[in-house]
């Protein structure tokens, strides 16, 4: 059966006085791998788990195709879920808690066995059926979460910070296997995480969230490159701001040059420019657009990470790739930035929303 | 708020019916067994034995009476001293006990468990047999011309309460010693703080919340204990005593009088928590136990003497249950113990006294399976359905960890010896009694269990599409069932022991063994009483095992 999709309208989270989820709008299709990012607190998970029925949904419907689902209760919602701690039922085997679904939707003798079989075999842990969850490890667990969540060929599959436990290779390790079951058995699947890399290694769309709000909704490359307001552009990735104003297309950093950039020509006003660190390279003083003084350097393998602070008195953080170094810079040298245009985004100081053309 | 509470009752309908129901049963319940009988004994303390009106009489009496004041000052004192010495005895033990490799340490253990199990006063009769009037020791130390002065009144229960009472707090503060966090008494010797300073400046002072409440357990059983000071007291009245005599005055009862003095006790205790509870609540701190402590291993010489130390006190303690078992097998003579052995002993309680001992494992039995099932719904609804009602559970299932055994039997009697629900002689009062003892207990530590149980389980077994009751079932019931067990083999030896309650609330046909090993004491039959006793510590003995087989040898029996 194909998989379905999943329509948020208006969905409201009101504990108290604090709305942890405002009126949320996002549509989901069919088979897609859908993020929602944010920082610890901004709603992503009290939204997940009102798609799973958890958490009550106060204001505005949940839809899965037509369906709205708003009244159905958890355990009727066909929907696979793999929890952070992973939630594996320490009393039951591996075997056990693949079938424990499956169970309950009435499958028996051969079908109950071949399926628990399949999901195992596809999250290598047949090897594993007879363990019980504490004689495994974290990365075998989430593996059996996993398993236990797709045996029952849900119609969604929700996965809440599922990688946070694991230690850094094991994380890039499965985040790339998930994505591979999720295209293998094209399940709809809504992911959350505050890892912002993984969510642009893992989506094939992700929702920014903050303050309870969809701050932008996009597939991560639109996002990383075109984020839409200051929040995006710093929260994914680094950004340094830097003050500037802009006025008829044309933008005069504080402290240095006018340039031009790809801005709407109507706009006039304080502005400032998003820099990422390894968007402006470092030249000998005087030559770029933007004049400072190396604070502090730190080798890092691949690239140096200066700290440089700017003729207006703004201290910002710029990576140059050690491959690409001419002269290695000190601490008290006097340089200049030369800003990649292309790559700049350019925000209204005031509204922190985007002014790019 | 409550326009949010009404809508989520839309999203999980069933569910939402069953625990309102529960809630609905378990505080029903709360409200006839617990608060009813209360405020029944407050409303007779109010009143006027024959005429049933409003009087302040016998409050009045109470404090007019300098035999009721002077009983209410000893009933503190006791409590006051029993508390600081088996504190100040069982603290320094604990350390020893716990840090050190001791020799016999499995034998030291089984002793001051089983000393902590028994009724207390099995303990005072055992010592009024040793060092009483016609005591084995006192005979042996006149014979060469000593004497030991009367061990009866004041001296005789302290000596009891403290040997009985000083494992409750060995076993706590082992507990917390073995479990502190090493690294917080290396960063004290690191900084110059070492050996005995260090111990008192860093080890007791982060365990201060255990320590005080073991203390509080100490002060309530010595508070509330009646046995003791009935035997070996003689003069010296306590609280219990005189309660105890006022309900059951063979002149004719004072039930007014008696639960006058019964609400007066509860306030003691329940001031006493109180206090207790703000002083914990200032000092508790959150530890996270990475490492904890490595057992030092002393030189020969001092190991010795750790354990003849340890060895010897908790010896002491179990001294009693040792000299009834060996008096179980002696010949009797009247109240005396001759020379010889033999079994006639046993042989007059199965005559006699056999019923008591059948009443005592069923009535235990059934009140486990309510306890069990009362806890593990209760603490559900007080972990997880979090609200007002489940608050009030919580705090009407705590109350009657202040009642006294004795005003509990006085409770129930007067509250169930009428219309409409009669239950005095019958065996579910007895059975009623020990589940609103023990459930209290019981309640605390499934509530613990279920913290410790993440709820993503349980709500992974609903999305999986169990619904939210099988889920209970399925998967929350068994999770608990490990914790829960071994603490119901615990609770079963607790109620097989208690004594205060079920000497009010017994009939001849309702007997259990601690109320026939009491009157055995009081009439002289300590043959009999001796033989019970050591079927007592047998049953005690069996369950023990029972609960170490069910938690492998690592659960506390605290």
């Amino acid at each position: 059966m194909a998989s379905q999709s999943v329509k948020i309208d208006n969905a409201t989270k009101i504990y108290g006085n604090f709305k942890a989820c405002d009126q949320i709008c996002l549509d989901i299709k069919e088979g897609e791998f859908f993020t929602l990012l944010g920082p610890s607190g901004c709603g992503k998970t009290t939204l997940l788990r009102m798609i799973a029925g958890f958490n009550h949904i106060d204001e505005g419907q949940i839809f899965f195709n037509d369906k709205k689902i708003n009244d159905i209760p958890a355990a009727k919602r066909n929907i696979g879920m793999v929890f952070q701690n992973y939630a594996i039922f320490p009393h039951l085997t591996v075997e056990e808690n693949v079938q424990y679904g499956l169970k309950a939707r009435k499958v028996k003798g051969e079908e109950l066995k071949q399926r628990a079989l399949d999901a195992m075999k596809m999250m290598q842990i047949d090897g594993l059926k007879d363990r019980m969850p504490s004689q495994l490890s974290g990365g075998q667990q989430q593996r059996v979460a996993l398993a236990r969540a797709i045996v029952i060929t849900p119609d969604i599959l929700l996965m809440d910070e599922p990688l946070c436990n694991l230690d850094a290779k094991l994380r890039v390790a499965m985040r790339t296997e998930i994505r591979k079951i999720q295209k293998k058995l094209n399940i709809t699947t809504i992911y959350v995480t505050h890892d912002q890399e993984e969510a642009l290694a893992i989506s094939d769309r992700i929702a920014v969230i903050h303050d309870g709000k969809v701050e932008q909704v996009g597939n991560p490359k639109n996002i990383y490159v075109h984020p839409e307001n200051e929040f995006v552009a710093n929260f994914i990735g680094t950004s340094n701001f830097i003050d500037g104003e802009a006025d008829n297309g044309k933008v005069r950093i504080s402290g240095g040059k006018e340039i031009t950039l790809n801005v709407d020509p109507v706009f006039s006003g304080k502005v400032k420019l998003a820099v990422r660190p390894e968007y402006a390279a470092i030249e000998d003083a005087g030559k770029g657009d933007i004049e400072g003084t190396i604070a502090f350097s730190t080798f890092l393998g691949d690239f140096m990470n200066y700290e440089i602070t700017l003729e207006n008195g703004q201290t910002i953080e710029i990576n140059e790739y050690t491959e690409n170094i001419l002269h290695q810079r000190n601490a008290g040298d006097k340089i200049s930035l030369r800003l990649m245009y292309d790559r700049i985004n350019v925000f209204d100081a005031e509204t922190q929303r985007s002014i790019m053309k | 708020m409550s326009k949010t509470s009404a809508k989520t009752k839309g999203t999980s309908k069933r569910s939402f019916d069953f625990w309102v129901a529960m809630t609905m049963v378990i505080i029903i319940f709360c409200l006839i067994f617990i608060v009813f009988p209360f405020f029944k004994l407050i409303i007779q303390s109010f009143q006027n034995q024959g005429t049933n009106s409003f009087t302040l009489e016998n409050y009045a009496k109470f404090f007019q009476k300098k035999y009721y004041r002077e009983a209410l000052g000893h009933s503190l004192l006791i409590s006051l001293v029993v508390t600081v010495l088996a504190t100040a005895l069982g603290v320094p033990l604990a350390y020893i006990g716990s840090r050190f490799n001791l020799y016999l340490k499995r034998v030291i253990y089984v002793m001051i468990v089983l000393s902590m199990l028994s009724p207390p006063f099995i303990g005072a009769y055992a010592w009024i047999t040793l060092l009483g009037r016609n005591g084995l020791i006192t005979g042996w130390l006149n014979a060469i011309g000593i004497s030991i002065g009367s061990i009866y009144g004041f001296k005789g229960i302290v000596l009891v309460f403290t040997l009985k009472l000083y494992p409750m707090v060995y076993l706590y503060v082992s507990g917390a010693l073995t479990t502190i966090d090493s690294s917080l008494e290396e960063a004290s010797e690191n900084l110059g703080v070492s050996g005995i300073r260090r111990v008192m400046k860093v080890t007791f002072p982060v365990i201060m919340p255990t320590i005080l409440s073991a203390a509080l357990m100490v002060f309530m059983t010595a508070l509330a204990d009646f046995g003791t000071p009935r035997l070996i007291g003689e003069g010296y009245t306590t609280l219990p005593v005189v309660i105890y005599k006022e309900f059951l005055n063979e002149v004719g009862t004072d039930t007014g009088f008696a639960s006058a003095l019964s609400v007066v006790i509860i306030l003691i205790a329940l001031v006493v928590l109180l206090v207790q509870k703000r002083v914990v609540d200032r000092r508790s701190y959150n530890m996270t136990s990475l490492r904890p402590p490595a057992l030092v291993e002393l030189p020969v010489p001092k190991k010795i003497l750790a354990t003849l130390a340890v060895f010897f006190v908790s010896f002491l303690s179990v001294l009693p249950q040792i000299t009834v078992t060996i008096q179980s097998f002696m010949k009797t003579k009247g109240p005396r113990f001759v020379a010889g052995f033999s079994l006639d002993s046993y042989r007059e309680i199965g005559a006699k006294l056999s019923n008591s001992i059948v009443n005592t494992f069923v009535y235990a039995f059934i009140a486990l399976i309510f306890v069990i099932v009362l806890s593990l719904l209760g603490a559900y609804l007080i972990v997880r359905r979090k609200g007002a009602s489940s608050d009030a559970i919580d705090l009407l299932l705590m109350f009657p960890y202040v009642i006294p055994g004795a005003v509990l039997g006085i409770c129930l009697t007067v509250a169930f010896n009428v219309k409409p629900l009669i239950l005095t002689g019958t065996m579910w009062i007895i059975i009623l009694s020990f589940v609103i003892r023990k459930l209290p207990y019981t309640m605390r530590s499934s509530v613990g269990i279920l913290y410790q149980i993440d709820s993503s389980v349980e709500e992974a077994s609903i999305s999986l599409g169990v619904p939210p009751m099988k889920t209970f079932v399925k998967t929350t019931v068994p999770l608990m069932m490990p914790g829960l067990i071994s603490g119901a083999v615990l609770s079963l030896v607790s109620m097989m022991n208690t004594l205060s309650a079920t000497l009010i609330l017994y009939t001849g046909k309702t007997i259990t063994m601690s109320v026939a090993i009491f009157n055995c004491v009081n009439n002289d039959a300590f043959g009999q009483a001796a033989a019970l006793s050591t079927i007592l510590t047998l049953a005690t003995v069996v369950c023990l095992i029972i609960f170490n087989i069910i938690t492998k040898g690592k659960g506390s029996v605290v």
